[in-house]
């Protein structure tokens, strides 16, 4: 018998067509429709492609050195292959639809690629387009209205020079997976109204520089699974409104509301929204959420703690949470469920929230404290809970000190946890940020636990 | 003390459900567990249909190759393997030459394996992407039976996609 039978080339010149089209599916388009010159069984393998992927940026390279004739002439070219690709290409179902334009603006054209992609069947369309600002404001870019209308599109997913301008009627029936980055929203409504046409909606990510009007973001989707929000600041936008902060009480108002309570996923950066309602979360399993004064600048609100309670009330049922945050003033609820809490602040540790937490997290097992390089605030002390928090003595099994700097506190802290947590495994320390003069002190330390691990990361 | 317990719960549960894999290429055999491999729709549907002996002869598939379709069936048959832990796998079962690809995805065609056809043919594409033709050609075994006026149609026909190819 042939030993060497699957290196056999002869027998790899057979592969069927449908594998090698399957492969073909995977390479941007351009390179599929390459492999047509390799033979004349290659010629019209790509046509059955079902994925296609167009990027202009491959000319957009060179064309710094090019005189404008022959710009004209690339994007020419550009243009005549993307449509006679698709006049060519005879899927009867396109799964992917991908277009990345950095140069070529003609929208009439291009809108007019969408359609024809959303018309057969479409299962998922990708449109990346950075184009600048100057063409962006003479000729901001509209979707075709189809796109808002298709009965197969799964995933849409949405980056750049584009307007989010959405039609009366919208309905995307089978719309799983919906990602805006960085688009303009035209009418405070535009978002809103999408989602509302999305009725199995289950992933949604939202990236968005705030520069303009005021704004109220409800987010309610019962299907939702995973949310993903970053809205900051832009810092220009900032520098106008300082100048005129004294009519901060205008009337400007941010706020957001989600419910969804399918939801298992949250990551949250919000340091717009002023008042934040997270309600009927209970399916919640792992929250990322990032408030407070020094994430976010400015701090228009004059009650960031009343914000980040109502905040802090709404992610209660999470098993895995990471926080970052400095604000001082709030209230915890108990997180009956939580089992893996990460802490971070922007100012060494957030002593006080690390109280409290200990004492409001019954089942937590693992720790992570996440210092900061640059510790301004050095005077601070750890004030230990007057009762030691049943969490430590029955259930943190470990415990991570990230970026630790040896302030006094954070001894004080590790002296503590060391002594307190009877169940702890395992203690792992990171010191990249100081020296290792402390580790004599720390291995000397009385530990509660008597299987617990020390490691010093150096 | 782990241990004992443990025993005791194989003695009375019933046996694990084995099934026996082997390549008709050099007749190596593989014992895998039942879940593991019925992620191949090709064997699960042997299974429903009775049609499965205490060995599986898997034709035009080697030993070597058959080893990594089982070790991918292993890690997507582990309920707390995370999405990154598989991801990680899947990177490191398909960091092969372009040969052992090709075997590959031919045996995930076969066993009808959707996620290791999807991640074997991404990567076989990723590696002929640069290439020149000609060295795509001898990867695939092509001949090029284009007369010289045929390829310079089929190079003038898409003029864009050859940009930046010689």
């Amino acid at each position: 018998m042939d030993l060497d039978f699957g290196r056999n080339t002869d027998w790899i010149s057979k592969l069927p067509d449908s594998i090698l089209c399957y492969i073909l599916s995977f390479l941007p388009t351009k390179y599929a429709v390459g492999t047509s010159i390799l033979s004349t069984r290659w010629q019209y393998l790509w046509t059955a492609v079902t994925s296609l992927d167009f990027d202009d940026s491959v000319i957009f390279e060179e064309r710094s050195t090019r005189s404008d004739d022959i710009e004209d002439e690339v994007d020419l070219s550009f243009m005549n292959f993307v449509t006679r690709v698709l006049l060519l290409n005879d899927a009867r179902c396109l799964k992917k639809f991908t277009l990345s334009l950095g140069s070529f603006c003609n929208f009439d054209v291009v809108n007019s690629w969408i359609s024809a992609a959303i018309r057969r069947n479409l299962q998922k369309l990708v449109l990346h387009f950075s184009l600048g600002e100057e063409h962006f404001i003479e000729n901001p870019v509209q979707l075709p209205r189809m796109v808002f209308n298709s009965k197969t599109l799964v995933e849409l997913k949405l980056d750049g020079d584009i307007i989010l301008k959405v039609p009366a009627s919208v309905w995307l029936p089978s719309l799983k997976i919906l990602n805006l980055v960085d688009l303009k929203y035209e009418g405070e409504d535009a978002l809103q109204k999408l989602l509302s046409g999305c009725p199995v909606l289950e992933e949604l990510f939202i990236y968005r520089w705030i520069a303009d009007i005021q704004q109220e973001l409800s987010i309610y989707v019962p299907t939702l699974k995973s949310l993903m929000l970053t809205r900051l600041v832009d810092e220009y936008y900032d520098q106008i409104n300082d100048s005129d902060s004294v009519d901060e009480s205008n009337g400007q108002h941010y706020k957001l509301v989600v419910n969804a309570p399918k939801l298992e996923h949250l990551h949250l950066n919000d340091n717009v929204a002023e008042d934040i309602s997270l309600e009927n979360l209970s399916s919640l399993l792992k929250a990322y959420v990032v408030v407070g004064s020094s994430f976010s600048i400015p701090v228009r609100s004059t009650d960031s703690g009343g914000r980040t309670s109502k905040l802090l009330s709404g992610i209660a049922n999470a098993k895995f949470l990471d926080l970052f945050t400095d604000v001082k003033d709030y209230l915890l609820p108990t997180f009956h469920n939580l089992t893996h809490l990460r802490l971070g602040s922007c100012d060494g540790y957030n002593l006080d929230m690390l109280k409290d937490f200990l004492v409001h997290s019954p089942n937590l097992e693992v720790l992570v404290l996440e210092g900061n390089r640059v510790v301004l605030g050095s005077t601070k002390h750890w004030t230990p809970p007057p009762q030691v928090p049943c969490c430590l003595s029955l259930h943190l099994k470990e415990i991570e000190i990230l970026k630790f700097n040896g302030k006094e506190y954070e001894l004080e802290v590790i002296e503590y946890l060391l002594k307190n947590a009877e169940a702890l495994k395992k203690m792992t320390i990171d010191w990249k940020y100081s020296d290792s003069c402390f580790s004599g002190e720390i291995t000397g330390f009385p530990r509660g636990s008597k299987t617990c691990q020390l490691s010093l990361l150096l | 003390m782990a241990s004992a317990p443990e025993n005791e719960k194989n003695a009375s549960a019933p046996e694990k459900k084995t099934l026996t894999l082997k390549s008709m290429i050099n007749n190596e055999e593989f014992v895998v567990d039942e879940h593991v491999a019925l992620q191949s729709v090709t064997i699960k549907n042997m299974v429903d249909s009775d049609c499965a002996g205490d060995v599986i002869p898997v034709p035009t598939i080697s030993g070597e190759i058959l080893a990594l379709v089982i070790e991918y069936c292993k890690n997507h048959a582990n309920p707390s393997a995370s999405e990154d832990d598989l991801k990680k796998a899947d990177a490191g079962i398909v960091a092969k030459d372009i040969y052992t690809l090709i075997d590959l995805v031919l045996a995930a065609n076969f066993l009808d394996i959707k996620g290791l056809l999807e991640v074997t043919s991404q990567k076989i594409a990723d590696s002929i992407k640069d290439l020149p033709h000609q060295d795509v050609r001898e990867i695939f075994g092509v001949e090029n039976d284009y007369t010289p006026e045929e390829e310079a149609a089929v190079r003038a026909e898409h003029d864009w996609a050859f940009e930046g190819f010689p």
